[in-house]
């Protein structure tokens, strides 16, 4: 009974046939004012369609979550479903901000994420990330 | 050597010379070997007069007797097969608890299990702006997304 039940309980992990399998880059970037790239990392994550990934980018005082869920569509374009939590700022007087955004593209567009907003505001540097979900074939 | 053992052969002749004498003294003697040697010799009387024994007839009645014994119950062979109705019941049984183990595993799993987490701590210094609501743009048309 008990060898039934863990069974089924593994078999609830198992990624559905019908979901394909992806192949998701996100390069966290920071530009400074003249727009340059000062730091980048890529990270390579192979998920499938529906399921989160995570990224956590500490930058300081600030945190950044972000989390990417890539749907597959019948015309192989991609639904992209970015959720951002934005922490900054140290205990007293922390902001912080949450927001999600989706988008369809086509397989191969590439995407980028502002997490903290799109305008600098007089800052001297800014993160954006960049999104590429292409399928995993067979 | 106890002279009673040879009163039953006495009593049959069996007994050679010189002892056959000495065993007719002591009966002469003895009460007790007189008393021996007289139920010898009775018995050996009843059973010269006794009719032949009818063994056909001793056999059929000993069989008789048998037969009439309460017969031995078979030997129960144990049964180790479940009953037909059982069978759809255990599969039934087994495949709900094959469901709940898989309701469970959908439901009640933590959600860290299901997602791949990366961490990235970014070396340095750097002076970052909240500046607005995260936005979504494609790279080719700077296209947004809907919130």
């Amino acid at each position: 009974m008990a060898l039934f039940l863990t069974i089924g309980f593994a078999l609830a992990d198992l990624p559905a046939q019908e979901e394909p399998l992806l192949h998701l880059t996100v390069v966290p970037r920071i530009l400074n004012d003249a727009v340059q790239v000062i730091w980048e990392q890529t990270l390579i994550q192979d998920t499938v369609a529906g399921r989160p990934v995570v990224v956590n980018l500490e930058v300081g005082s600030t945190s950044v979550r972000l989390t990417i869920t890539c749907y597959s569509a019948p015309d192989l374009s991609y639904l992209i479903v970015v959720q951002g939590f934005v922490r900054q700022g140290e205990v007293a007087g922390r902001n912080w901000r949450t927001s999600v955004q989706s988008l369809i593209v086509p397989a191969g567009e590439r995407v980028v994420y502002f997490p903290l907003g799109r305008e600098r505001r007089g800052a001297k540097h800014q993160m954006l990330v960049e999104l590429h979900v292409e399928a995993v074939l067979p | 050597m106890n002279p009673k053992m040879l009163i039953s052969a006495h009593v049959d002749h069996e007994v050679e010379e010189p002892w056959a004498t000495r065993v007719d003294e002591l009966i002469r003697q003895d009460r007790e070997m007189e008393a021996e040697a007289q139920l010898h010799h009775k018995v050996k009387h009843q059973l010269a007069e006794a009719p032949w024994p009818a063994i056909e007839d001793s056999q059929i009645a000993v069989w008789s007797r048998l037969q009439a014994l309460a017969p031995r119950e078979a030997l129960v062979k144990p049964t180790t097969f479940l009953p037909w109705w059982s069978y759809p019941a255990v599969a039934a049984v087994l495949a709900f608890v094959l469901g709940s183990g898989f309701w469970l595993g959908t439901h009640s799993a933590p959600a860290s299990q299901n997602l791949a987490e990366l961490k990235v701590q970014v070396p340095g210094q750097y002076s970052l702006q909240l500046s607005g609501d995260g936005q979504l743009l494609k790279v080719s048309t700077m296209e947004g997304g809907a919130p």
